[in-house]
């Protein structure tokens, strides 16, 4: 009886470990993303990394200096009229003209180091 | 000690998704980007266009009714017509018999 469910768990368990190395490379991505921007102060983390073709994902947390931990999410969601912005859950925000061009600069540079340095791929 | 076969074509292909996402998410944010802010810059340019348009056509209108009133001196004024309204309802009160519709009135309540 178990043999008969063997190839379904190890489909189901090959599929999970898929998804799992698939994730493994965005969260690399991610630390590359979040280094684009300067070097942080001790204590903090960011991340930035492209969730899929319509979605992008800045993740920032640190400690203040009373000891409390912030967290800060920032999704910019990319539709063909234009880009808005979900900071922590809160409501639709359109884009500044300026934001847009830092984000578009933020995205180029992001390609340029995330294939050149982690996939190794030419431009 | 070398990767498995299997297991080095596997990783092969998600690297090779990964690559392809990477590269669809890249492109189609900097094209609407792009685009948004070129419509940003044409915008700005029609927006000036557009908005003294109607204004230089209602400013026309306006000096052209204006000339036009100050010719016709003959025709009766806006006011004159009120008036002459409230003159002719006036008159119209003076003629109705009050007292009789009183009287018709508890007539017909009786």
């Amino acid at each position: 009886m178990i043999r008969k469910f063997m190839p379904k768990i190890q489909a189901s368990n090959k599929h999970a470990a898929r998804i799992e190395a698939y994730r493994n490379l965005v969260r690399r991505e991610a630390r590359i993303g979040g280094s684009l921007f300067g070097t942080l102060p001790n204590g903090h983390r960011r991340e930035f990394f492209c969730l899929d073709k319509h979605t992008w994902v800045w993740h920032e947390e640190w400690t203040d200096k009373l000891g409390q931990k912030h967290v800060r999410n920032t999704r910019y969601d990319v539709r063909p009229t234009g880009v808005v912005k979900i900071q922590d859950g809160r409501g639709y925000q359109a884009l500044s003209p300026s934001e847009a061009r830092n984000l578009r600069d933020a995205i180029r540079l992001y390609k340029q180091r995330v294939l050149t340095e982690l996939y190794k791929q030419p431009l | 000690m070398p990767l498995n076969p299997e297991l080095h074509t596997t990783m092969e292909q998600i690297v090779g998704a990964r690559i392809a996402d990477v590269f669809e998410a890249c492109d189609f944010a900097e094209s609407v980007i792009s685009d948004v802010n070129s419509i940003i810059a044409d915008a700005g340019a029609e927006i000036q266009h557009t908005i003294e348009q109607p204004f230089a056509h209602i400013h026309q209108e306006l000096a052209q009714e204006s000339s036009s009133l100050a010719q016709s001196a003959d025709a009766p004024a806006a006011t004159d017509t009120v008036q002459s309204l409230a003159d002719k309802a006036r008159s119209a009160a003076t003629q109705v018999n009050f007292e009789q519709l009183l009287i018709d009135a508890q007539r017909d309540a009786a």
